[in-house]
């Protein structure tokens, strides 16, 4: 009887062991790993602040004559568009001039130790685009897509953001007519039907693209952002097609929006924003796209991207 | 020692547990995600014996029902008792949405909230993940066949596992008393072996609630489940529902007292709730239907884990409840025909769901919402975003009604 008792009591003993043993393991390994998670520190970017009057020139080699005119002037003229286009460039409710072109801008003058002047004269993109090609900018950081008729006339630079050409669609007249579709090919096929209503705003690109793309459909022109979103929500229309930006900025204004109306971002069709700067200016051109290869490596581009495009901060402040 | 081990079985510190942990999870959430793993564990370490159970419960239960000779009778019986609990579940499920509207009339804050999840699940900003599964029948009937056995065993495919089962019982049982008889004895020695090692886990038991409602708790996203909240009162007050008439089930099938009929199965209820798994609760509901309320070894081994696999009138409450949730979001008026749909579609989704595991059985609803013309993709993301708070309270429903379903069919037997 007394050994039977001892017996079990070894048996517990011994599982008592091992469990304490397995809580210990689990405990330690998780302890450790939380605490590297403490240590992350989010790269910031206040680390790119101007440092002015930095010698760039090595003593009796000349800069390259178009990035010398900069150096020589001190300051770099960049052109922008007219009216503010946020994210990209726009003004904060202290009245701030910011964004992801302006820090960009003022990245660029910092790293070539000059100040920067916005040229905020265009009305339109393409006026843009002349600003530069007449050398009344150095080089133009503005929302610009990097088109092949605009290459004709000035030099693109590498992109630095890509954006999505965007379908809002109203969600019952989807699961009404095309109840399986899921995936943005099930979609784009649903899309391409007789009878389905595409809206796009005339006079921009996009007639063409839903001309091309969605052949069997037919398609509505609007001047109007608003009154589109409007026939959609209605179902006067299938679905519109639009570019990311304003349709982030609509789905932030109208929170509740997407139980109605699904976002659709079209992976194949990107709209490429780059720098632009005139033909003659290739040293200037090479700097810039060096500039550009070290601003993602070092995640300053990362880090732009994500505080205007991914979250939503800059809007309250 | 003894006595500090019966004191880790009272059902009270099981709940002090559960409780201590959510107030753990809710407050100090750094240490709720230190301590969580320990829950995973102790989960692992209940599932760990799980398939064997499984295997040697149903095969052993069906040999004996097919050596006696009264199968037929039994499965007819059995099958009744579950259609019958089914369709109460989702009826139930149709009425708590009629009344409660948990759909309609949601606040201008609550719909953006809803949007907004909507919208950054499906371009990819939001942590919810949403997995897509396909949906209907045939791909339950693809699942429940395995085409090789020992696949299923190791990847744990519970549907397919029960289904061999079955069959391998049908068969022993169908072979004759005198072979049968060793591999029987075999069977059952092993299952008891198994279900000794869960009875010594449940000494764990308080702990290892404790560490899983921590985590569980730490992680719920609060601005959703505000958003919600009028859903998931109303999932709460049909559970209610469900687990009251349950206990009134068992309480006339086995007498006594109503709270003996309830608290006989305290423990297994506890581990449904804290481990939101159903197939880890089997061991204890086997020992709370065997020595608590005195049903039969072999009804109970048999039907019990059988029920689990395949019956899930919690799961068919839920799809018919959500499916007018959406109905009710998008203000579509529903006709007498489309409750029918409903009605029907509950069942036979809840059906295809028992297949599929964790959050891809959501996406079983499209079998409803699909004919009806609704967002499937909608609903999948908006149960999702609450299924950590709703999986426990339906794990807990299946679990009672499969003990519910055990005693109504015990007791029919008996009678014979």
């Amino acid at each position: 009887m007394n050994t039977r008792s001892r017996r079990k009591g070894l048996r517990w003993g011994i599982v008592l062991i091992v469990f304490v043993l397995l809580i210990a393991t689990a405990t330690v390994g998780n302890a450790s790993f939380s605490g590297s998670q403490k240590n992350y520190v989010q790269p910031n970017i206040e680390l790119h602040k101007p440092e002015q009057g930095r010698p760039l020139l090595i003593e009796g080699v000349d800069a390259a004559p178009d990035i010398a005119r900069i150096l020589k002037r001190g300051k770099l003229i960049v052109s922008i568009f007219f009216e503010d286009v946020p994210p990209f460039f726009m003004h904060d409710k202290k009245g701030q001039f910011k964004g992801i072109d302006v820090e960009i801008a003022r990245d660029i003058a910092a790293k070539l130790g000059v100040e920067v002047e916005f040229n905020h004269t265009p009305e339109t993109f393409d006026g843009i685009v002349e600003v530069v090609a007449k050398r009344e900018a150095d080089v133009a950081i503005s929302l610009l897509s990097d088109t092949l008729s605009r290459a004709t006339q000035v030099r693109f630079s590498n992109s630095y953001v890509e954006l999505h050409q965007t379908l809002l669609i109203n969600r019952l007249n989807l699961a009404n007519r095309f109840p399986t579709a899921e995936s943005s090919d099930e979609i784009n096929f649903a899309l391409n039907q007789e009878g389905i209503k595409i809206g796009v705003i005339d006079g921009t690109s996009y007639v063409d693209f839903v001309k091309e793309t969605y052949p069997l459909a037919t398609y509505v022109l609007y001047d109007d952002f608003s009154v589109m979103v409007e026939d959609v929500t209605n179902g006067e229309l299938f679905a519109l097609l639009y570019d990311e930006l304003e349709i982030s900025n609509w789905k932030y204004a109208n929170p509740d929006g997407g139980l109605l109306l699904k976002i659709e971002v079209l992976d194949k069709q990107t709209d490429t924003i780059a720098f632009a700067v005139h033909r003659d200016d290739v040293n200037l051109l090479a700097w810039l796209n060096l500039y550009l290869v070290k601003a993602e490596s070092n995640g300053f581009l990362d880090n732009l991207r994500n505080t205007y495009l991914k979250q939503n901060e800059w809007r309250n402040q | 020692m003894k006595k500090l081990l019966d004191l880790m079985l009272n059902p009270w510190m099981v709940f002090g547990g559960m409780l201590a942990g959510g107030l753990i999870g809710w407050f100090f959430p750094v240490i709720a995600v230190q301590i969580a793993p320990i829950g995973d564990l102790y989960i692992s370490l209940l599932q760990m014996s799980v398939i064997p159970i499984l295997l040697t419960a149903v095969m052993g239960g069906l040999t004996r029902l097919f050596i006696s000779g009264s199968a037929s009778q039994y499965v007819t019986r059995l099958l009744t008792t579950i259609v019958m609990g089914l369709f109460i579940a989702s009826l139930i499920g149709v009425v708590v949405g009629l009344i409660g509207k948990p759909g309609s009339n949601l606040s201008q804050g609550a719909q953006g909230t809803l949007g907004t999840t909507i919208s950054d699940t499906e371009i990819g900003a939001s942590g919810i993940t949403a997995e897509k599964r396909d949906t209907g029948l045939i791909s339950f009937f693809t699942t429940m066949i395995p085409d090789n056995i020992f696949f299923a065993l190791t990847q744990g495919n519970r549907l397919s596992i029960t289904f061999f089962s079955i069959i391998v019982g049908v068969a022993l049982g169908s072979v004759g008393a005198k072979m049968a008889r060793p591999a029987l004895a075999g069977i059952d020695a092993f299952y008891e072996t198994f279900i000794k090692i869960t009875s010594w886990l449940m000494y764990g038991l308080p702990l290892g609630l404790l560490c899983l409602t921590a985590g569980q708790i730490s992680g719920l996203g609060f601005e959703i489940i505000g958003a919600m909240l009028k859903l998931l009162m109303f999932i709460v007050v049909g559970a209610t529902l469900l687990v009251t008439t349950y206990t009134v089930v068992i309480w006339l099938k086995v007498g006594g007292t109503f709270f003996r009929a309830f608290s006989a199965l305290r423990e297994t209820l506890l581990v449904a709730l804290g481990t939101a798994s159903s197939f880890a609760t089997i061991p204890s509901a086997l020992r709370g239907l065997k020595e608590g309320l005195k049903v039969d070894k072999d009804t109970a081994d048999l039907v019990l884990p059988l029920g689990i696999t395949i019956n899930p009138p919690g799961s068919v409450f839920h799809f018919a409840l959500s499916t007018l949730f959406i109905a009710q979001l998008y203000g579509k008026q529903l006709s007498i025909d489309q409750y029918v749909l409903i009605f029907v579609g509950a069942t036979l989704a809840g059906i295809a769901a028992s297949g599929a595991p964790g959050v891809a059985a959501l996406s079983m609803i499209g079998i409803i919402l699909q004919p009806l013309g609704l967002p499937t993709g909608v609903a999948i993301i908006l149960l999702a975003a609450i299924d950590p708070i709703v999986d426990p309270i339906l794990t807990l429903v299946n679990v009672h009604a499969n003990c519910a379903t055990t005693v109504m069919v015990s007791s029919i037997v008996k009678e014979e």
